[in-house]
């Protein structure tokens, strides 16, 4: 067998052996994905609606008929003071006045607690409002397929992984091996170094990829979240990887002990996984922090993939931040190749 | 081909610390070879460049005919490697740990015939953490014969195994030979250079102070033998090197040491000068030289720290 090959093979095996990797690389990110698109899945679907108008009002109660028959929309229905009180309860999202007089003039009281919420609602309750001649524009997407939070979510876990495997498990293997002379007996064979690594870089993103079927089906089963566009998903899982495998290389050249992997490791990790909108997006962190915070790879990698596989995007909308990553790519590689050697140099 | 590795002014040298400094010395095919030297003299240097794992500051090594300067990677295909360290990738058993380091050499090996062969059969399901030290070490020579090599590397092959072990070892390492290898070791112990080796290199301070076939090694100090004895009470040094062929006279609290260049003469000396000046000797000893002695005698130093 080719030793490239080999390498890559005996590699996916001692992964899939060992069980503690196991566990954080396929178990933690599913679970994680599993508990937090469960916890938040009710408040996702519904937005908490409450109508003020008069039940005798046939035209007004058509209209909250209709609405009510809105998935997304959770209607209730009470007086003024009992709805806007329930709003300052954070119990209501949004709450609308139907006047009897002026049925045309709706007042419209916005949760500033749930602004998103608040806005996804009101555009979906325009809806039964328009005139029919009013062209009706992005409210026509958004009603038959609210932003939920899992929709969020499930990209950004896929890039946490994709950042985690890359940095923690490359950079764990690697020192470990280095430490232990297990690498240097590998040297003292007539294998090149570059067909170390790659063998080695080509099991993890074999890796990386399982991995990510296995999320993007968990997900589309149990939440039914839709990937669409699989050949900008594949590519964008590869880009990824190369950022975050030549990271991993960085950080083995650093690294002169595995217990100092952890410590550089998550120097560079952690605020990313903070900060880089996996978990909740950037929108409100302060403007300046955004700035930088909307550049790191992980948060370029992770709205690539919501608005080019969840949203469906055209590569011109996006080119920009494909633009950044492939940007990253080249300054990880750079950073991996002046850092990372397989041998000390004497 | 009368050497089948020849090293000429080998040396490797660090910002401010030469490692090994400028040697030289040919092996025969089929030969033990052995480097014997304390901690730090440079042995483990010197193989690693020889075997192309760190880069020759001046001189060269030449194996079969290849220059591991010139060509580190072909020298890599002809000899096998056993490195100090003797740790492997903990998530496979032995066997396939075999037939991975096959195929970075590009060969199909029968692990279970490599495992057969240093006794390792039944232990093929194995991983290596759960071998005895004496079983890695024979693990790590199994791995330096996947590719089979016309020469074998070993570096310390022995330290830290009781002696058993090391005794299996030894008869592992005359096993190769006996096929036909060629063998390069390096040891701390004087006892395993001796039984082990045809020709020995005396390593210190990173040079090369003396080589030769073992008993070669032994002609070369005055010294044949060492006469041992304690005394409880104190005694004057000076008058026993007067003793006939007495060499040197050493006292280590109380114990007296005489080297000796005829031990009947100086016995006999002893005996005599015991009657006029009563020594009252204790649990007296005689020992042959051994290569501790020779290198004692060379650097002013013991092997063992």
């Amino acid at each position: 067998m080719k030793p490239f090959l080999s390498i890559t093979l005996t590699t996916l095996k001692m992964l899939f052996r060992n069980n503690q990797s196991l566990f954080f690389t396929w178990f933690l990110p599913l679970c994680l994905m599993l508990i937090i698109g469960y916890v938040t899945r009710s408040n996702d679907v519904s937005i908490r609606l409450g109508v003020v108008y008069d039940h005798a009002n046939t035209n007004a109660q058509t209209i909250v008929d209709a609405m009510s028959a809105v998935d997304a929309l959770e209607v209730t229905a009470d007086t003024k003071e009992l709805e806007t009180a329930a709003l300052q309860d954070n119990k209501r999202d949004l709450v609308i006045e139907i006047p009897n007089a002026t049925p045309n003039e709706i007042t419209v009281y916005e949760n500033p607690s749930n602004p998103s919420q608040s806005a996804i609602g009101k555009m979906i309750v325009q809806q039964f409002f328009q005139p029919p001649a009013t062209v009706t524009f992005i409210t026509e997407t958004i009603s038959s397929k609210p932003a939920r939070y899992i929709d969020f979510l499930v990209p950004g876990i896929i890039s946490m992984t994709i950042m985690q495997l890359g940095i923690f498990g490359t950079a764990f293997a690697i020192v470990d091996a280095k430490q232990k002379g297990v690498l240097k007996r590998v040297i003292a064979t007539p294998i090149r170094p570059w067909q170390y690594v790659l063998g080695n870089m080509l099991a993890r993103l074999i890796l990386s990829m399982t991995q990510a079927g296995i999320l993007i089906t968990v997900a589309w089963l149990v939440f039914d979240v839709h990937f669409n566009h699989w050949s900008w998903l594949l590519s964008l899982i590869v880009l990824g990887n190369i950022v975050f495998l030549s990271l991993g290389l960085f950080v083995s050249g650093l690294a002169k002990t595995v217990e100092s992997v952890p410590v550089l490791a998550n120097l560079i990790a952690f605020p990313m996984l903070l900060l880089g909108g996996i978990f909740f997006p950037t929108d409100s962190l302060p403007d300046w922090l955004k700035l930088v915070v909307e550049k790191l790879p992980i948060a370029v990698l992770a709205d690539l993939m919501r608005s080019t596989v969840t949203l469906d995007k055209g590569l011109s909308e996006v080119y920009v931040q494909l633009l950044i990553l492939i940007g990253w790519a080249v300054v990880t590689l750079f950073l991996a190749n002046s850092f990372f050697r397989l041998q000390e140099r004497d | 081909m009368e050497h089948i590795i020849s090293v000429d002014q080998l040396t490797k040298r660090y910002k401010d610390l030469t490692a090994v400094d400028h040697i030289s010395f040919q092996v025969r095919p089929g030969e033990i070879f052995g480097i014997l030297g304390p901690n730090g003299a440079g042995k483990t240097t010197t193989l690693e460049m020889m075997e192309g794992l760190k880069v020759i500051t001046e001189g060269d090594a030449v194996i079969n005919g290849i220059s591991v300067k010139q060509h580190p990677r072909q020298v890599k295909h002809i000899i096998g490697v056993q490195l100090q360290s003797s740790s492997f990738y903990d998530l496979m058993n032995l066997k396939e740990l075999l037939e991975f380091f096959g195929s970075l050499y590009g060969r199909k090996v029968d692990g279970m015939a490599l495992l057969t062969k240093v006794e390792l059969a039944d232990k093929w399901k194995s991983r290596a953490k759960e071998l005895s030290g004496g079983q890695r070490q024979r693990l790590s020579i199994a791995v330096a014969l996947v590719n089979d090599p016309l020469v074998i590397f070993l570096d310390e092959p022995t330290t830290g195994l009781d002696p058993q072990a090391r005794r299996h070892l030894w008869a592992l390492v005359r096993d190769i030979q006996k096929a036909g290898t060629t063998l390069i070791l390096t040891t701390h112990y004087m006892e395993e250079a001796e039984v082990l080796c045809d020709r020995i290199a005396i390593m210190d301070s990173a040079k090369i102070i003396a080589q030769d076939t073992p008993t070669g090694l032994l002609k070369l100090i005055e010294q044949k033998a060492t006469i041992k004895f304690q005394v409880k009470n104190h005694l004057d040094i000076a008058p026993l090197k007067q003793l006939a062929a007495a060499t040197d006279v050493n006292r280590m609290k109380d114990t007296i040491t005489i080297s000796t260049s005829h031990v009947q003469d100086t016995l006999k000396g002893l005996i005599e000068y015991d009657l006029t000046h009563p020594v009252h000797f204790t649990d007296l000893q005689v020992h042959e030289v051994n290569l501790e002695d020779v290198f004692l005698n060379l650097t002013g130093k013991t092997l063992r720290d």
